[in-house]
């Protein structure tokens, strides 16, 4: 499909999915606003919004509460964190030419998991834990690279093979944490935070870690030309011109920042990062100038669902981290199915 | 006109003790057809990545155009060397079209916004190498003769004056081993450098201007392929007894008897 304008042809196929996936962003978040313990109309949200903005003079304090105070702040975290999940999924996928890789490759996970642990178990608060989280990483993915950096032969092996001794040296100190932890409180707090969950988003956190989500996410989203040429391989990378040795660690770079924010922000989320790629690439095909966007948009829907499932679900909240792996593992065998029977 | 050269270059792996080439001096022009032959493990691929600047020499220096390629920017060097390597495995389902497009990223930036001009290339690629109508097919469902088609194709779309192949012919049918071979005869009359390493002493010979030999890490032999494509060297060579026959221009070569 394709219209002729000025001379040059524009495709109207990527304009369309890409709407698409912006409708099934809103249609995420007017679900996730009315859905819930306390149920609302759609009609009572738009009303709070009204009324915010000055539009109707009737109030409704309740719904203003809900809206407001618990469901916007965890959905405007849902969505950031998904999208930044997903193109870091993305870019992972194409800098290792690996379409089966997550963003948790390097060991960001599981340093991320020691340095809240440890952050725990010292009795630090919610916000230490956070740094704990982030930093620790930072520190796994920073160990992955530095003993890849000693071992002989360079390239992506090389790399992958760092990441996972960096990957198994931090599950190890984090059973250590856990071992020496105290079984009565601290070991069920490091368990329930490892399961993820949006439960303790507010408006206070997402004012100074959405601005740099967003820029770590569009920037990620931007360099997605990149990502074709680096996919094919160093030397075919670098005979067009390319920097493999800078731009290949620099995506690198932004997408495990990224991730670590994302960690420290809601704990551990699987799947997200390695579904969604794939979803997008099968609606928006493989070029990553068209799926990237699609790829953050259907991420953001995605994660907004799965938490409202996690709220929604039973009358107790299931982790985050629990749905998402359940959805995400039946998701993935219908994309298997469909990539197999060749559609994609 | 020379566009490549190098002088005493040599290379040693990272943490190896000697060079795995040594002494290369090489003058390469516009126009000739490179024919590069030497057993496996001669170094012949790290002699076309170092030319292409993928390496860096140990010993000497590889000039472009009479400038040494240390100086050239890496998008410049692009628009000057296309390559093609040994192996292409695709990993993700791009169309046709878009690989060939990545062709243009060192004119066009990576910002993969093409200009009139670059799409005229593209289109003039696909069109040679036979895919004017596979331009949104995915290359993952492409044929190994037709995938190194869609290869060459994006080296064309680079619009370089050196092209520079690893084993091209290698995993392709006879049919596009021939076809090969005449194409890139037709890219050196055309005014450009095209430089390939081959296990195929008889294609050289037939479609080559010059036939360099590479022994551990040296250069044995260089010249046209009737001096240099012979029973006697290629036996050296290869090892196993050979004896020749030529025939309306052809030269082939055929196992003689082991002396005992």
């Amino acid at each position: 499909m394709a219209v002729l304008l000025r001379g040059s042809v524009i495709s109207v196929r990527p304009v369309l999915i890409r709407s698409l996936a912006l409708v099934c962003v809103i249609l995420s978040v007017l679900c996730a606003l009315c859905l819930g313990r306390y149920p609302l109309s759609p009609l009572r949200v738009m009303g709070v919004f009204g009324s915010l903005l000055h539009l109707s003079s009737a109030s409704d304090p309740v719904a203003q509460v809900v809206v407001m105070q618990a469901r916007l702040p965890r959905i405007v975290a849902a969505l950031l964190i998904g999208s930044a999940l997903s193109c870091g999924g993305a870019t992972y996928q194409a800098v290792f030419r690996n379409p089966l890789l997550s963003p948790d490759l390097l060991g960001v996970l599981s340093g991320a998991a020691f340095g809240a642990a440890l952050s725990i178990v010292s009795g630090g608060s919610a916000v230490m834990v956070q740094m704990g989280a982030f930093g620790g990483g930072l520190l796994a993915v920073g160990t992955g690279l530095l003993i890849s950096r000693t071992l002989p032969g360079g390239g992506i092996l090389t790399l992958l093979l760092g990441g996972l001794i960096g990957n198994a040296i931090f599950t190890a100190l984090l059973s250590l944490v856990k071992y020496l932890a105290d079984p009565m409180d601290q070991l069920p707090a490091i368990v329930n935070w490892l399961l993820g969950s949006l439960a303790s988003s507010g408006w206070q956190e997402l004012a100074w870690m959405s601005g740099p989500l967003i820029v770590l996410t569009v920037a990620l989203v931007l360099c997605a030309p990149v990502l074709d040429v680096l996919s094919l391989g160093d030397d075919e990378a670098r005979s067009l011109g390319v920097s493999v040795r800078v731009m290949r660690p620099a995506l690198i770079v932004l997408a495990t920042l990224a991730c670590a924010m994302t960690i420290s922000m809601a704990g551990i989320i699987g799947w997200i990062g390695l579904l969604v790629p794939h979803v997008a690439r099968l609606l928006a095909g493989a070029e990553h100038r068209s799926m990237m966007p699609v790829t953050a948009l259907l991420g953001a829907a995605g994660l907004v669902l799965a938490d409202t499932c996690a709220r929604g679900l039973t009358t107790g909240e299931v982790p985050l981290g629990i749905v998402t792996q359940l959805l995400g593992a039946l998701a993935f065998v219908l994309v298997l199915r469909r990539l197999r029977s060749g559609v994609a | 006109m020379t566009l490549l050269s190098c002088r005493n270059l040599g290379f040693r792996q990272p943490r190896g003790d000697g060079l795995v080439l040594e002494g290369i001096d090489l003058s390469l022009g516009k126009g000739e057809l490179v024919g590069l032959l030497g057993l496996n493990g001669a170094g012949k691929s790290t002699l076309l990545r170092l030319l292409m600047g993928f390496l860096t020499p140990s010993v000497g220096d590889v000039f472009l155009e009479g400038r040494s390629l240390r100086a050239w920017s890496a998008s410049a060097i692009a628009r000057h060397l296309a390559y093609v390597s040994q192996s292409h495995v695709a990993t993700f389902p791009y169309t046709v079209r878009r690989m060939v497009e990545l062709g243009r990223v060192p004119y066009s930036g990576l910002t993969g916004r093409l200009s009139a001009d670059d799409r005229l290339a593209v289109d003039a690629a696909l069109e040679r190498m036979g895919l004017a109508g596979f331009g949104d097919r995915p290359v993952t469902e492409l044929s190994g003769g037709e995938r190194q088609r869609v290869v060459l194709a994006r080296a064309i779309a680079q619009d370089a004056q050196g092209l520079l192949l690893d084993e091209p012919m290698s995993g392709l049918d006879y049919g596009y081993q021939l076809r090969l071979m005449a194409l890139l005869a037709d890219l050196a009359r055309e005014g450009r450098l095209v430089m390939l390493t081959s296990h195929r002493p008889e294609e050289l010979y037939v479609r080559a201007s010059r036939v360099l030999v590479l022994d551990h890490g040296r250069i044995d032999a260089d010249g046209p392929p009737q001096d240099v494509v012979t029973a006697q060297r290629m036996s050296a060579l290869y090892g196993v007894p050979l004896i020749q026959m030529d025939h309306a221009g052809n030269r082939f070569f055929h196992h003689g008897r082991d002396e005992k």
